[in-house]
């Protein structure tokens, strides 16, 4: 395993063993995000063909608000004398942008996979799932989620209106994200396939992985 | 022949926001140098210890430290960097993690930990378990200290590392300033407290409105 790699690892589980510590995604982002899912269909009435209708847009939808909230949780902001620490024990940007998107992807994977069943029961979607084609667009939508909200926590970090700028900044590239998933999940439930959609998930998370690694090393120095 | 310099710079100043921190700085570090800086607050002195660590880039004239200029790219830094220890006015510590975790994980990213139980060293084995957030800032300090004894910079950089510590930590300072130059490497000290601070100094700097000056 080359050093790079290594680091990517380390900064991976550094952040895993912080948010098993702190809670901030089983604490605040899981209970909210079931909250919005139960209150939804109070808000747009309990006509169930509605529901079941709307049930896979509505688990991507918050899973991707709420994603954004466990992206940019406070343990991430690594600004001031840890980040200094790890600039002198020579973490390589790249390594560290890619490690902390690994952690958030695993954690926006997790939510998903609690929010999902409660989706099944409150919504009833019509179909049978696909569940390869899930799962699929399940991980690539957590990694592009991951990729996006740790992209956006680097351009503002440090800064004091960092969780307001952050979804505001994230918003406009996590549309196709959005899309994609609860798209691709709607084609998996009638049995259609979801390639379409899972290759442009793909595409986005090859495109973020080149951004982060091109850009981590720049927006690392003009933030300091 | 002498060995060159750890540390030169020239003419540097730094400015942030519209205001000039540091202004006209000259300053050589060789190995073997232990430098007390002193100077009233907001002087410059936090700004003069993040040039040196290369956190910072001299917005004029030019530094060198370990043979490459801070305002090259963090590709050629890297290798320095990893030569530079820091400890700076606030604890570098994740406060959801033990004490024990604070220590040993980033030697991760260097050659793993030290040989032995560095916070059996520095006082702390009783507590080793404790979370960081719960720990006073003079046992935060000490975790910090813990760190360095697994590996050796060549640039030690100080920020009042005496802040919060009681009597008994002040051998401590001293003896990773020791391991420091011992082998040829430097330290800067940001103190206050001239009296802990002066045992070990071969070297004096006031910094007052952003220029610094040797005094003896």
């Amino acid at each position: 395993m080359t050093a790079f790699w290594k680091q990517v690892g380390w900064v991976f589980v550094k952040d895993m063993r912080v948010e098993v510590r702190g809670g901030t995604t089983l604490r605040t982002a899981i209970p909210f995000a079931a909250l919005a899912l139960l209150l939804a269909p109070l808000a747009t009435g309990t006509e169930t063909a509605l529901l079941r209708r709307i049930g896979p847009g509505m688990l991507w939808l918050v899973v991707i608000l709420f994603g954004m909230a466990v992206a940019l949780r406070p343990e991430s902001d690594e600004s001031g004398p840890v980040r200094d620490l790890l600039t002198l024990s020579g973490l390589d940007p790249a390594a560290g942008l890619l490690g902390r998107s690994l952690a958030s992807a695993v954690l926006l994977f997790g939510v998903t996979l609690v929010l999902a069943p409660l989706m099944v029961v409150l919504y009833a979607p019509e179909g049978s799932p696909g569940w390869g084609w899930l799962a699929l667009l399940a991980i690539a939508g957590a990694m592009a989620m991951g990729l996006l909200g740790t992209l956006v926590g680097a351009l503002v970090t440090g800064l004091r209106a960092r969780t307001a700028l952050g979804p505001l900044l994230a918003i406009p590239p996590a549309v196709p994200i959005l899309l994609a998933t609860a798209r691709g999940t709607d084609s998996a439930l009638s049995q259609r396939g979801s390639l379409s959609w899972l290759l442009l998930l793909v595409a986005m998370n090859l495109a973020l992985v080149i951004v982060g690694v091109l850009l981590a090393g720049p927006m690392d120095e003009t933030t300091r | 022949m002498n060995s060159p310099p750890l540390v030169r710079c020239a003419r540097v100043g730094y400015a942030t926001a519209g205001s000039v921190i540091l202004d006209g700085v000259n300053l050589t570090i060789d190995g073997g140098d232990v430098i007390g800086v002193s100077g009233p607050n907001g002087a410059g002195k936090t700004t003069l210890l993040r040039l040196l660590a290369t956190l910072h880039r001299p917005t004029s004239g030019s530094c060198t430290v370990l043979g490459v200029e801070t305002g090259a790219s963090h590709g050629d830094l890297a290798p320095v960097r990893r030569q530079i220890a820091l400890i700076g006015h606030h604890p570098a510590l994740w406060p959801e993690l033990t004490l024990r975790e604070n220590v040993n994980l980033p030697a991760g990213l260097r050659d793993g930990p030290a040989d032995g139980d560095p916070l059996h060293t520095v006082g702390l084995a009783g507590v080793a378990e404790m979370k960081a957030a719960h720990a006073s800032l003079g046992m935060q300090r000490r975790v910090e200290f813990a760190r360095l004894l697994s590996w050796t910079p060549r640039l030690l950089l100080l920020d009042e590392p005496h802040a919060g510590l009681d009597e008994s930590a002040g051998p401590l300072v001293d003896h990773l300033v020791a391991r420091v130059t011992d082998r040829d490497g430097a330290a800067v000290m940001v103190s206050h407290d001239r009296d802990r601070a002066g045992s070990l100094l071969t070297r004096r700097m006031s910094v007052t409105a952003g220029t610094v000056m040797e005094t003896t």
